[in-house]
């Protein structure tokens, strides 16, 4: 293999997370010299996708939860107790692509205008995010079969739902209204009252919104941290954001998942349009050593190659200078219990269409309460085949919990979601991989920039993709080249490629 | 959501092998008739298009280069989605080249879909005096994968347009046995790349 020892690079990255693709993917025309390096053997850092038997070395290798440089922990695959029919319907392990990152993705982010923009939309495939769901216990009848209840997730289902009265109908629409103009003139008074509020009391006394009405906006909203009571002010802007994204790609549904395995995605293909612009890419390569001098940086590679560089970015545990990774999270205030779950049903019921003529979703939302622990929300990310992360009559589930019990909470979750779909005799899980991953940088998700030495923010760990990350993109961008705001992501089209294809491959 | 597309078969082509055994020249040579003896990497080629005329039907060939990332093994899992036919390219007169076929065959047969159409192409045939590989080698080789084999010349145009053409019926035969009818867009698509982003959301933009 060639070496990189003694080589120059205007521009290194390292890792190939999203955050540091989406860069090398701003960086793809700039004429920069750009090496992109991973101490990983694959791409995606922490968003990466996995294949089964690639999910199951991951875990092997993050079993254990003092490594300091990894947010995630106690990953452990489960083998469980069912029997032989039912094991051989595990398909072939290249048929499974694990997503570490299946975040969905609401229609009006900018993540998805800069992927139009610079022309790499066309290398991905899209699918919808249907419908929003809660799994409901009976409070009265601990044994009876908990039911899964569509979430009315816009003003039409409002009006077409059969559960709320028309009183809380017309409450829910006043709160919508709400919504919408909260940060305009005529309402910003009441917002600044209301903002720092729990949502449970505020929406109770001020919108005289029932119970079912406020569970349901919270299961819209997925808020982080679902076991600590929300404030309006997270919650507002979470509701907005979904009601405004019904419908920009489609009729009925508000958000999107990238096939194949989630970001692991997008940031592939970014990594590859860096390359396509000249972008250098080595994995199996990590910094060893940074040092700082006059004009950039140089660093040490393993293993012992020394190249110079006038910029190095990278998120904090890719880069060895930053000595200040926050291994002080490592308790379980930032800490988010994870299990992935290949259920030998298609669960069709969790994915209807949501409009005539409409995509059909690979996508849905389920948000589970403890029947146990009542504070206790799982939420989980269903993605059937369409999503191409397992063979057809199976589907994925991706469900967190925050808490020490988080792992048991999403048992019981799981087991209430199964239960509630109806489906004789209840579906089983086939495999599953529990983790835990801690955001290690939650305080403050901004740059820190230390001359030539840039740290990127990671990417949020909760349900939603959230559009700072890529705010944080740009300002290296111009940082790095100097472009105009106008300028960012915005590419033409490759020569030679007619505009047709570009458009709509 | 092309209303009115102007093929009957979109086909994606891949083309993998080792840094400098002329893959870019075999795919400029195709899709452009041209050649340009260079020894820097290719920058700035995703991907080219031709579309050629088979048995009556209009063809359009989507064929993708590597971005360099096979100098260090680093080409992504993404590449392949979607592949139908894959050019598998050596160089004839770099032994070394020959040898890796049977690394990037199983690369193929790890990333690529199963059932994926390959040919093996030597390219460099012109340069007989160079040459380390023989035909035969190249055609035991082919034998060995069970897949076709060609010697190219994409300087000398030797044999490329005859590479790609059967390469591209092979697929399309198959496209036709297997009666799929194609698709523009799977059922569960979302184009995020059409005009509705810039109308506004129905719902939300009313009541927001």
């Amino acid at each position: 293999m060639e070496t990189l020892d003694n080589t120059e690079w205007d521009v290194v990255i390292s890792g190939t997370g999203l955050p540091q693709s989406l860069l090398a993917l701003a960086l793809s025309r700039s004429g920069k010299k750009v090496l992109h390096i991973d101490h990983n053997d694959y791409y995606g850092g922490d968003e990466a996708a996995f294949s089964l038997t690639e999910a199951e070395g991951w875990a092997r290798k993050h079993s254990n939860s003092t490594s300091e440089q990894s947010v995630f922990s106690k990953a452990a695959v489960r083998t469980l107790e069912v029997n032989d029919a039912v094991k051989s319907k595990l398909g072939t392990p290249r048929a499974y692509s694990f997503a570490l990152a299946p975040q969905l993705i609401y229609t009006r982010s900018n993540l998805l205008q800069a992927l139009v923009s610079s022309r790499t939309h066309s290398q991905l495939d899209f699918q919808a995010v249907g419908s929003w769901f809660a799994v409901v216990n009976d409070q009265n009848d601990p044994d009876a079969a908990p039911r899964l209840i569509r979430v009315p997730s816009g003003r039409e289902d409002v009006f077409r739902d059969a559960t709320l009265d028309l009183r809380a109908k017309r409450s829910l629409m006043r709160f919508i209204r709400f919504v919408g103009s909260y940060d305009e003139d005529g309402e910003r008074e009441k917002w600044v009252q209301f903002r720092e509020q729990p949502v449970h009391s505020c929406l109770r006394d001020q919108f005289s919104l029932p119970d079912a009405a406020i569970e349901a906006l919270l299961a819209l909203a997925l808020p982080p941290y679902a076991n600590i009571e929300p404030t309006m002010a997270t919650v507002v802007p979470r509701v907005r954001q979904h009601l405004q994204s019904i419908g920009v790609f489609g009729a009925g549904f508000a958000a999107v998942l990238p096939k194949w395995g989630g970001l692991a995605e997008i940031a592939q293909v970014a990594c590859r349009a860096c390359a396509v612009g000249g972008g250098v890419y080595v994995l199996g390569k990590g910094i060893t050593n940074a040092t700082k001098s006059e004009v950039g940086v140089t660093l040490e590679l393993s293993p012992g190659e020394k190249i110079k560089t006038q910029w190095l970015v990278g998120c904090s545990k890719d880069l060895p200078t930053s000595g200040s990774y926050t291994s002080d999270l490592k308790d379980n205030s930032g800490a988010i219990a994870k299990r992935v779950a290949v259920i030998s049903s298609p669960l069709t019921s969790l994915f209807p269409p949501t409009s005539e003529g409409g995509p059909l979703p690979a996508g849905a939302v389920v948000v589970a309460k403890s029947a146990t622990s009542p504070r206790a929300t799982v939420q989980i990310l269903a993605h059937s085949s369409e999503s191409g992360e397992c063979p057809t009559g199976q589907c994925v589930l991706y469900a967190t919990s925050t808490g020490s019990d988080g792992l048991d909470v999403i048992d019981e979750a799981i087991s209430s979601l199964l239960r509630s779909i109806g489906e004789e005799p209840v579906p089983d899980i086939l495999w599953r991989m529990d983790y835990v991953q801690t955001s290690h940088d939650q305080s403050d998700n901004g740059l820190s920039v230390d001359g030539p030495i840039v740290t990127l923010p990671s990417l949020s760990i909760d349900a939603v993709y959230e559009d700072k990350l890529l705010n944080s993109t740009k300002e290296v961008w111009q940082m790095i080249t100097g472009g105009s705001e106008g300028a960012f992501m915005k590419f033409e089209p490759r020569e030679g490629i007619d505009e047709d294809e570009a458009d709509d491959g | 959501m092309a209303g009115t597309r102007n093929y009957d078969f979109l086909i994606k082509l891949l083309l993998i092998g080792d840094s400098g055994v002329g893959k870019s020249c075999c795919l400029l040579r195709f899709s452009e008739d041209s050649f340009t003896p260079s020894f820097i990497t290719t920058i700035g080629i995703d991907f080219k298009i031709r579309t050629i005329e088979l048995d009556g039907k209009r063809v359009k060939l989507q064929i993708w280069d590597t971005a360099g990332q096979e100098r260090f093994r680093t080409i992504t899992t993404a590449y392949y989605r979607g592949a139908m036919g894959i050019l598998l390219v050596y160089d004839v007169t770099d032994e070394k080249s020959f040898n890796n076929i049977r690394t990037w065959f199983s690369n193929v047969e790890q990333h690529a879909s199963e059932g994926v159409n390959k040919i093996l192409i030597g390219n460099k045939c012109d340069w007989e005096e160079k040459r380390a590989v023989s035909t035969e080698q190249g055609q035991q080789l082919a034998n060995e994968l069970n897949i076709p084999f060609m010697e190219v010349s994409a300087k000398s145009n030797i044999n490329v347009e005859k590479a790609f053409f059967s390469l591209a019926s092979d697929i399309k035969k198959k496209l036709l046995d297997t009666q799929q009818p194609q698709q523009q867009q799977q059922q569960s698509g979302v184009q995020v790349g059409s005009n509705a982003g810039g109308l506004g959301g129905g719902l939300g933009k009313n009541c927001c």
